[in-house]
């Protein structure tokens, strides 16, 4: 059975790339295979006109994300981090994300 | 004083200067340069631009070292998008393959074909991207 993928793209407020980038590769990297979130990929577009940080993570299937994501965002260490690094702010402005199936075809499954 | 200022400051120009470099080196021999492209097929194209790929574009791709990580469809699609990541060497490799792929007989007769009652896609965003440096692919 393939899995599902989901593509994150996330939009940094002004001034706040690098610390998005930071949290992500000190923090929620570490953090994620507690919730079998698994990071297949994580890029900053070469022409950042908008600011982002893109990532693709690989669930087993939907249900499963949602299940992933929602103890995730619970998880004690989490909860303190966020609230440390967003202490000037919130670091992201917003999340396009979208959930999807490889194609038949596709060298991921 | 104003020596030690100087030269402090002079200190910190060569440190800026020699990390930047090391920055640039390391981006440029480690590392591929992906290529995120979100397609906006016409009305009700979406069918047959996924069938183009899988019959023919990713094969002709290939040829030109065109390296698609994969190929999908958003599940809650209303904006109608087909998704694919590809690997590049460089940029400008990039630049090269694109083209290559572009002047190909075999795409323009497969393209000419697909498109005799209208083209596919009306737009394609794409995003050339770096991967950080703890990015699983590299």
């Amino acid at each position: 059975m393939s899995h599902v993928y989901e593509l994150r793209m996330y939009t940094a407020n002004p001034g706040k790339l690098d610390a998005v980038v930071a949290r992500f590769r000190d923090h929620a990297e570490a953090i994620f295979p507690r919730y079998k979130l698994k990071s297949v990929g994580c890029w900053i577009p070469q022409d950042n006109t908008k600011n982002l940080f893109i990532y693709i993570v690989e669930h087993e299937s939907r249900a499963a994300a949602e299940k992933n994501w929602e103890a995730f965002r619970a998880d004690a260490e989490w909860k303190s981090v966020k609230a440390a690094s967003e202490a000037d702010g919130p670091l992201v402005a917003s999340i396009e994300r979208y959930f999807m199936d490889p194609t038949a075809f596709s060298a991921l499954k | 004083m104003k020596n030690s200022h100087l030269l402090s400051f002079l200190c910190g120009a060569l440190a800026v200067l020699g990390l930047g470099m090391i920055g640039q080196s390391k981006a440029e021999s480690s590392s591929h340069v992906y290529e995120l492209r979100i397609y906006h097929p016409n009305a009700g194209k979406l069918p047959a631009l996924e069938a183009r790929f899988g019959k023919d574009t990713d094969r002709i791709f290939k040829k030109h070292n065109i390296n698609a990580l994969g190929y999908w469809i958003p599940q809650d699609n209303p904006q109608n998008l087909f998704i694919y990541i590809v690997q590049h060497p460089s940029k400008a490799e990039a630049a090269k393959n694109w083209a290559a792929f572009q002047a190909d007989p075999e795409w323009l007769k497969v393209k000419a074909e697909t498109e005799a009652s209208g083209v596919l896609t009306d737009h394609v965003d794409s995003t050339y991207m770096n991967p950080t440096e703890f990015s699983r692919l590299k």
